[in-house]
């Protein structure tokens, strides 16, 4: 994953335990600008139409909102070819 | 009983539920979601798919209509993300052979799984067909698995 896409998993990790002061908007264009650089987008779409019952990024906010930017930084994360040892397999 | 499992054709699989055909068609077409967006999502709801590590295979993915789904229940599926698998650690052993293989040849896998799975404390035996294969999402590679009960 780009270094662009490991920035914004980090500004979810922030916004996750800085949540004071942090609008729901900036929240959505977290998630959204992450699910687009990991290639995620369609897994998001799925994701919150069957676990959160919205179509639509914009539709939701508060705990829903919160419980989105802890999945995408959870798919982030994985779809990131990570450094730290547990590369992915077959691509070392 | 432990897993038992039956090597099959991409063929078999279609023969035998026609399901398969869209999966087959994905993968025969590059398996690359970004390039066939619509297929992609046509088969989210029934696919798992796996971010295999070298000390696991994680869910990234886990379909609504998927047969983990249908065993478990439609929350536990939805919590999977970012998990490493189902609690039985033979059955996931085993199983995950297939993505590890699928993950380095780039090849797909038709197997019929054969299982003894513990659901609600009650022990079932589960046999489903399953479809490993490749696809790639953005530029990384991953393992997508659509299975079908048999």
């Amino acid at each position: 994953m780009s270094r662009r896409a490991e920035y914004l998993e980090r500004q979810i990790t922030r916004l996750m335990t800085d949540r004071v002061g942090v609008s729901d908007a900036r929240k959505r264009v977290i998630v959204q600008e992450t699910a687009r650089a990991a290639h995620a987008e369609l897994l998001l779409t799925y994701w919150l139409r069957e676990t959160i019952g919205a179509d639509d990024l914009e539709r939701i906010s508060g705990a829903d909102l919160d419980r989105a930017l802890r999945y995408i930084r959870t798919v982030a994360a994985m779809l990131q070819e990570r450094a730290d040892g547990r590369r992915a397999v077959g691509e070392s | 009983m432990g897993v038992r499992i039956e090597t099959l054709t991409l063929d078999d699989l279609a023969g035998r539920n026609s399901i398969f055909q869209p999966a087959i068609d994905f993968h025969r077409l590059g398996g690359h979601a970004g390039q066939q967006p619509k297929r992609f999502e046509a088969l989210l709801d029934r696919l798992q798919i796996f971010a295999p590590m070298r000390d696991g295979c994680p869910y990234l993915h886990c379909g609504a209509n998927s047969t983990t789904s249908e065993l478990f229940g439609r929350d536990f599926a939805a919590g999977l993300v970012g998990e490493p698998g189902l609690s039985d650690e033979a059955f996931e052993r085993t199983v995950q052979m297939a993505y590890h293989h699928v993950a380095v040849s780039g090849r797909p896998v038709s197997q019929r799984v054969t299982a003894g799975l513990t659901v609600d404390g009650l022990k079932h035996i589960v046999s489903y067909y399953q479809m490993v294969f490749p696809m790639t999402l953005g530029s990384k590679r991953v393992v997508a698995c659509l299975t079908r009960f048999s």
